[in-house]
């Protein structure tokens, strides 16, 4: 991809809160016309990523893009660029001023972007039809609605300046399962009838393999694995994707996958503080090395960069999943010594192949290989 | 845990500071010839004299130079009307005002604690601890200590209701400044006890199977009262800086009393001593408190460690 | 079979609105029951209920018996002595749950100390077991921890080990995951399904995700609308679902974990009701495909299916029970 089609690129980025590290030199883009999966648990920085993306934070070092113009510094400079950037978050029931008519809630964009009042009205109207609201009173407020209609509100609120890209931070995790397909849905096809970019932040895995075209997998501030999302679901080569693609609840209660005492990732053993939760400080080697089943010395001092491997992925591990052997040593760092085998890889190969057989050879699931023999 | 007590010191300085130059900007605006005020009867001459010892005359900032280097060295200067030291004099009474504070917050925490308590836990209660409250919050302090002095003191003759430090004699200015507090610790409590009541660690309480009165003890109080602990920090602080009213109406010999008479007297030296011993009773409270929190309620300890 | 708990008639109202609508189901010994559904379906009730733990302005109705003793009757002392020694409870939100003053070994300690009668420092030893039955690493320096202290899945393991300290022979946990990141959720399924293998407890387990219900569940009940639709062994559920709404949500979930990227996900039309939606008939009858006019004005009542026993049985409420299996795949 060249870089004239990045919609959204972050160069470098870093976001401090004093002494912690919310996001940790991370390089990433949103290519025009795609979605972007943003994976990660908690504290793993993907939230704070979309606020530096709309400007409510501002990076402490790094660059944000936005179709190759830096994000500027000031309220003024910003306008433009909101202007394009639609955005839906997580809790509709935050999100929505419950004071407000649906009118005023949707219309504010045009307001602020000077859009004239006898304007404003027709394009609410058609920005609620668009999201399925065609019927909803201007005048009626939230407390109406019940958890999909909100959300569906907050979407024409984003969608009402006509922008160019939108960005979701887990725009269905507080919704009802069997409303939260309507949601996704909703902005499938209003994506494909635009031809937004998108960026989808989520912890639900699942979710994000259905619509993503690329995922950026985000642990402890960090991107640690990027690529094509039908590659990372196939074949993860972070040991984290791998174990956190293992840790998915299965289809059946034949086929468990989540089944032997060992542990998907592992809590640090003896301290008790931190089992998901992101490293306090700064990191000197990998900031999964901790957890990880496979590192050793050599990442617990030097920082792996986030390296494109030949398949087009990017990785940053010394010890990639899936190249075990003579590259390890040659990639790994010169006192590297013996390679570690992964723990999880026994247990996980089988569990995968094992969901393979139920779906029918679905991308999550054909082919994984993580063992070593 | 050393670093936080030696911000907290730092800011508590940095606060007593601004404290000073407020008072003392504050007493040259009030109108008034310092000189003539010290000697009333006094000739022209006399108070030319008066005004070159004390420096009267000097401009603002070397007048407040000069205070400011007596207090580094620990000196409040020299009361202007009595004479004597500023610090003598506060040591007179302070100890009575301490202890009026004291037993007037003891009034707050047992009363008004108890009635939160009450209310939090029996919703009928309520109701009447909501009427107490309002009927507290609406008769004006000296009202309230009249009212006292009047019912214990001449009707019922319980109580002394004349001026002068005895145990006796506490009673009533301490009542007097404890009730007026009682709502705000009344309603404070209350809210919090009925929120402990309703949480999600009370219902883990109740699933273990613990006595109803433990459960009030060791889960629901412990956290209603952490909050008002602050309370108690803030209140002993601004007592003992005196308390004007009360201290007047029952002759309680405090520096709240000093205070009324230095200002009268435009005696500055010593209405800015009070006003020093007042803030610093209030930056000490406050660190003591903010320390004391942390062992009641552990979350405080990382939240701005 | 022996029961661990068994909920019949199972009714509660909040004021004038009823949540749960004669519920009956049972949690053999040493087996996980989930219990499914979306917000308002009622489950949460069912669960506090079933705990005696509903808050005071809500009524309940129905028998709760625990290990074959009647708890649903009792009151005061005798109620006092049953939680704990025959129930224990696991909230969703752990740090929400525990006491944020109080040193987590005490609060398992403190359990100790009422239903055995231990002191303080007998009681304090057989908190640090509790807290090592849970596996976490180096027990004795955590309990001495206060729950802000302790991340999201060790504080989740610290409430199990104090619903598990007296041995009960039924948990009933309220969404327990829910709260967790992916990985940590992984490792508490881990984690319950050992201990209740290893002590034989029955676990009412709560839950909106029928993901956690493939990895735990030895039975399931689906929950719409306060009622319970279908009712049997997850395996027997899973593989040849009776109930529409069941058949959706097991759609959504392999739609998640097999459908084809790119493509629109499975959806169900329409929202669950909400409390005061007056229902008549069937109460999923305006979401499903299947319905007819009977739906729409006769609730259908539970049958069972597949026999009397075994596991290839199960109870579910519709009135096109066996019309075609794969009406909407």
């Amino acid at each position: 991809m060249s870089p004239d089609d990045a919609v959204l690129s972050f160069e470098n980025v870093t976001k401090r809160f004093g002494q912690r590290v919310a996001v940790d030199a991370v390089d990433f883009a949103l290519t025009r016309g795609r979605t972007l999966g943003l994976v990660g648990e908690s504290g793993s920085g993907k939230t704070t990523c979309i606020r530096l993306a709309l400007g409510l934070e501002r990076a402490t070092s790094g660059t944000v893009f936005f179709r190759g113009v830096r994000l500027g510094r000031s309220r003024r400079s910003l306008r433009p660029v909101r202007k394009q950037l639609g955005f839906v978050f997580q809790d509709p029931y935050d999100s929505l001023d419950p004071r407000m008519t649906l009118e005023r809630i949707v219309g504010e964009p045009l307001k602020i972007h000077g859009v004239r009042r006898s304007e404003r009205s027709e394009r609410v109207r058609a920005a609620l039809s668009d999201v399925g609201l065609p019927d909803a009173p201007l005048d009626s407020y939230p407390a109406r609605f019940s958890g999909g209609g909100r959300q569906r509100i907050a979407i024409a609120r984003a969608l009402v300046m006509q922008p160019s890209a939108l960005l979701c931070d887990e725009p269905t995790a507080s919704l009802d399962v069997s409303v939260q397909a309507q949601i996704v849905n909703l902005l499938l096809s209003l994506k494909q009838a635009r031809g937004l970019s998108m960026i989808f932040v989520s912890h639900d895995l699942g979710l994000v393999r259905r619509i993503a075209d690329d995922i950026v997998v985000m642990y402890g501030g960090r991107v640690v694995e990027a690529g094509s999302a039908a590659g990372i679901y196939e074949r993860p080569r972070h040991p984290y994707t791998a174990a956190l693609l293992a840790a998915v609840p299965g289809e059946h209660p034949r086929r468990r996958r989540i089944t032997s005492a060992r542990r998907a990732i592992g809590e640090a053993s003896g301290s008790p503080a931190v089992d998901s939760e992101p490293p306090a400080a700064d990191v000197t080697g990998c900031v999964f090395a901790a957890r990880c089943p496979r590192a050793d010395r050599s990442c617990r001092t030097t920082r792996p960069a986030l390296e494109l491997l030949p398949d087009g992925r990017k990785v940053a591990c010394f010890f990639p999943v899936g190249e075990e052997g003579t590259s390890d040593a040659a990639s790994g760092p010169a006192d590297g010594g013996e390679v570690v085998p992964a723990v999880p890889v026994g247990p996980l190969s089988a569990h995968m192949q094992g969901a393979a057989g139920v779906s029918g050879g679905a991308a999550v699931t054909s082919g994984v290989d993580v063992s070593l023999d | 845990m050393a670093r936080r007590l030696i911000v907290r010191l730092f800011q508590g300085a940095l606060t007593i500071f601004g404290v000073a130059v407020l008072t003392f900007l504050l007493e040259f605006i009030i109108p008034g010839n310092t000189a003539h005020a010290i000697a009333p009867r006094a000739t022209a001459a006399t108070l030319r004299e008066i005004t070159k010892t004390l420096h009267l005359n000097a401009p603002l900032w070397v007048q407040f130079g000069d205070y400011m280097k007596g207090l580094l060295h620990g000196n409040l200067g020299e009361s202007y009307v009595q004479r004597e030291p500023v610090s003598t004099l506060i040591g007179q009474r302070l100890p009575a005002t301490a202890l009026l504070a004291g037993a007037g917050v003891l009034v707050e925490v047992v009363v008004g604690g108890t009635l939160g308590i009450a209310a939090g836990l029996k919703r009928w209660m309520s109701r009447g601890v909501n009427a107490i409250s309002l009927t507290f919050l609406s008769i004006p302090t000296f009202v309230l200590g009249l009212f006292l002095l009047l019912i214990f003191g001449f009707d019922l003759n319980i109580a002394p209701v004349t001026g002068g430090m005895s145990f006796g004699a506490l009673i009533l200015p301490a009542l007097t400044l404890g009730l007026g507090g009682v709502p705000w610790y009344a309603q404070l409590v209350r809210d919090q006890v009925a929120e402990s009541l309703s949480s999600s660690y009370v219902r883990t309480a109740i699933a273990k199977g613990l006595p109803d009165r433990w459960i009030i003890v060791r889960h629901v109080l412990r956290n209603a009262f952490s909050p008002a602990l602050t309370m108690v920090g803030m209140d002993l602080g601004i007592f003992i800086s005196g308390v004007v009213v009360v201290e007047t109406v029952f002759g309680w010999p405090g520096l709240g009393q000093l205070a009324v008479q230095s200002l009268d007297s435009l005696d500055r030296p010593v209405v800015m001593g009070v006003a020093l011993v007042g803030a610093t009773g209030v930056v000490v409270m406050n660190i003591v408190v903010d320390f004391l929190r942390m062992y009641v309620d552990p979350r405080t300890k990382l939240a701005t460690a | 079979m022996t029961l661990a708990l068994s909920v019949d008639g199972l009714s509660v109202w909040y004021g004038e609105e009823r949540a749960v609508h004669s519920v009956a189901l049972e949690v053999p010994v040493g087996k996980v029951l989930a219990l499914i559904g979306e917000t308002g379906s009622g489950k949460s009730s069912v669960a506090l209920a079933a705990a005696r733990l509903l808050p005071p302005r809500a009524r309940m109705e129905g028998r709760v018996l625990v290990a074959g003793e009647e708890m649903s009757a009792l009151s005061g002392a005798q109620l006092r002595r049953l939680r704990g020694e025959k129930v224990g409870f696991v909230t969703q939100d752990a740090l929400a749950g525990l006491n944020p003053v109080m040193r987590v070994g005490r609060q398992i300690a403190e359990v100790f100390q009422f239903h055995r009668n231990l002191n303080r420092r007998e009681s304090a030893a057989r908190a640090v077991e509790s807290i090592e039955q849970v596996r976490i690493p180096e027990p004795a320096a955590v309990a001495r921890l206060y729950p802000h202290q302790l991340s999201g899945g060790m504080r989740q393991r610290i409430m199990i080990a104090i619903a598990l300290a007296l041995r009960p022979p039924v948990v009933i946990a309220d969404e327990p995951t829910t709260a967790l990141d992916v990985s940590t959720q992984a490792d508490i399924l881990r984690l319950v399904r050992e201990l209740c293998a290893e002590l034989g407890t029955g676990i009412l387990w709560i839950t909106h995700d029928m993901g956690v219900v493939a990895e735990v569940a030895d039975l399931v009940a689906v929950m719409y609308a306060g009622r319970i639709v279908e009712h049997g062994h997850a395996a027997s559920v899973f593989d040849r679902q009776q109930h529409p709404y069941t058949r959706a949500l097991l759609r959504t979930l392999h739609d998640m974990r097999a459908g084809q990227p790119g493509d629109p996900l499975f959806q169900i039309e329409g929202q669950p009701p909400s409390l005061n939606t007056v229902i008549t008939g069937c109460p999923f009858h305006p979401r499903c495909p299947m319905a007819t006019s009977l739906c729409a004005t006769e609730e259908p009542v539970s049958q069972r299916f597949g026999g009397l026993e075994g596991t290839e049985s199960g109870l579910v409420a519709c009135h096109h029970l066996g019309d075609q299996a794969g009406a909407m795949t």
